[in-house]
């Protein structure tokens, strides 16, 4: 294997390559920590009820667990990337069939899963040709496959379901693996989940702050509008600029793009989280499964990520390029 | 057009080491893609190491759902049983095994629940509970039953009394009852042995019994379970001649 292909997969003393990458862990793991301070001293001074703080507490603690989850594999290396990418794919899928009952249709989720592995064969391999096609040779396969081992009642409601499940867990999400096929990828994503997270953070405090009309009182009563609004200026303001900094000497590196890129992440991160309320809604489930003990599924914890990603990543991608110096098609 | 149910995994919010002792444990694709790797090594070591001889295919059924029942004598029965039906009825075919002997350890537990689909039955604790859930299991959701009414594995070779366990299970239900009798698997694996001897197997299959007719009251699940007893006992005298 070539050197540079090795040293982008495997090598973990590229973890810091960028200085951005360095500061902007530092910056998580500090304002986690002062986080912790805050509630702790402010619980302290009676400031909050019992159950704000409880359910702060049970905030932090999460993020202190899955903090490390998604920075760790980031800063070691792109194998480790696309691995947990493609294991957070499978995961989203199965508690998706398990709630929706498609897993009962075991031949049609099958081809979902081929699906989301090819996905994942085009991601190590990078292949951008065989990546863009994927998503519509999936559907094919999908509309065909389903006919069989099944009688045609239910065909669309089942095509349906596996389509969207495919397009959902294993094209969006494979967009995330697929920015690691850059070798400057580190900083990129380390600001991408930084934002989309920060995002649902900046939702929750504004929303307390200044929430007052409901924004989808239906599919979700806590979503405000203020929360909404306050969460996309902040969102801006926050990639634009930290994002100057990362895409610094790019054409990435300008306000205008900056500022879209902004709303894409915060509007499709709120998007994301809407949609899986209505489809829990839709189902008559409170969360979607049960693989983190406490915190319900992946999904439940992913879910502001799915639709932000391939936006995300195309709108980079017609600016700057990704892994455009890097080389392609490794293995095929 | 006929809608779509979201019909979710009962065990959805289970964590997995609860699901692999539950009843409500589902099958998803993992595990029919072991049903489906298993099944030809499975049918490769019954033919090759004791001949397996079947006869009666005709009365198996086609359809979920369906109870599977025999004569218990070793721990091969679950295991020629499941490797009976067609393809499509075994990946939801689940053996109903003793909580207190395939379910107390975690080893054991995987084992039966992963590679054999069992689901526990505790004979000690409240059996009354766990008989009516899977009792409505198996019309709820599509899925067949193997069941040993007999309780536990014969120490003697010869038939144990049934017990009306099986009756509870079905009794006023749509769910035909399969009656087999299984010669030779006494011999082959008897309950002190650990290693099979190579010994010849045949397996005679009779015809369905349908208890939708039976009221479901203790007279019902007794009158079900002798008359599976007599069924069974006619096969092995059929299958003597």
């Amino acid at each position: 294997m070539e050197t540079a292909i090795y040293s982008r997969f495997f090598d973990p003393y590229n973890a810091f390559l960028h200085p951005e990458s360095l500061w902007m862990s530092v910056a998580i793991v500090l304002t986690l920590v002062v986080a912790w301070i805050l509630v702790y001293v402010l619980g302290r001074s009676g400031n909050f009820s019992d159950a704000l703080r409880k359910e702060l507490n049970l905030r932090i603690r999460s993020w202190a667990i899955m903090i490390p989850c998604i920075l760790l594999p980031i800063l070691m290396g792109a194998a480790w990337v696309m691995l947990g990418i493609l294991v957070l794919s499978i995961s989203c899928y199965r508690e998706y069939a398990r709630a929706t009952g498609l897993f009962r249709n075991s031949w049609t989720s099958f081809w979902v899963v081929v699906g989301i592995l090819c996905i994942n064969v085009a991601v190590i391999d990078h292949w951008y040709g065989f990546f863009v096609a994927l998503p519509s040779l999936g559907v094919i396969v999908l509309a065909a496959m389903a006919m069989f081992f099944a009688g045609p009642s239910g065909y669309l409601q089942r095509v349906a379901l596996a389509v969207l499940g495919y397009l959902l867990f294993g094209v969006c999400l494979g967009h995330l693996g697929y920015i690691a096929n850059d070798a400057d990828y580190r900083p990129v994503m380390i600001l991408l989940f930084l934002c989309v997270e920060i995002n649902d953070v900046f939702a929750y405090i504004f929303g307390k702050l200044f929430g007052r009309i409901k924004l989808a009182p239906e599919i979700s009563p806590n979503k405000t509008v203020g929360g909404a609004l306050g969460a996309l200026i902040g969102t801006v303001t926050l990639l634009l600029s930290v994002g100057l900094f990362v895409f610094e000497g790019t054409p990435m590196g300008s306000f205008p793009h900056l500022i879209c890129l902004g709303g894409i992440v915060s509007v499709g991160g709120q998007m994301g989280d809407l949609m899986l309320s209505s489809i829990k809604r839709d189902i008559g489930i409170k969360d979607i499964g049960n693989t983190i003990p406490g915190h319900g599924g992946f999904l439940d914890r992913f879910d502001s990520i799915l639709l932000v990603a391939p936006g995300f990543f195309h709108y980079v991608h017609s600016v700057n390029g990704f892994g455009l110096k890097d080389p392609a098609r490794i293995f095929f | 057009m006929e809608s779509w149910e979201y019909h979710r995994a009962q065990d959805l919010h289970l964590r997995s080491g609860e699901s692999v002792k539950s009843i409500r444990r589902e099958v998803g694709l993992p595990g029919v893609l072991l049903a489906l790797m298993k099944r030809p090594v499975l049918q490769l070591y019954l033919k090759g190491f004791h001949g397996l001889r079947i006869n009666g295919k005709q009365n198996l059924p086609d359809r979920y759902p369906f109870v599977l029942v025999s004569n218990h004598s070793s721990h091969l029965d679950a295991v020629i049983l499941s490797s009976l039906v067609p393809v499509p009825l075994s990946f939801r075919l689940f053996p109903i095994a003793a909580g207190d002997t395939f379910f107390e350890s975690f080893v054991t537990s995987a084992l039966a629940s992963w590679f054999m689909n069992a689901l526990p039955l505790w004979r000690r604790k409240v059996v009354t509970h766990s008989i009516e859930s899977l009792r409505e299991r198996v019309v709820s959701e599509p899925c067949g039953y193997i069941v040993f009414p007999e309780g536990t594995r014969t120490r003697t070779g010869f038939l144990n009394s049934f017990k009306p366990g099986v009756g509870k299970l079905v009794a006023g239900q749509d769910v035909p009852i399969i009656p087999c009798f299984i010669d030779g698997a006494f011999e082959a694996l008897p309950s002190h042995r650990r290693f099979p001897y190579p010994k010849k197997i045949s397996i005679e299959i009779g015809e369905a019994f349908r208890p939708e007719q039976v009221p479901n009251s203790k007279q019902g699940w007794l009158y079900i379970a002798s008359e599976l007893q007599k069924r069974i006992e006619s096969l092995s005298t059929k299958q003597a001649v």
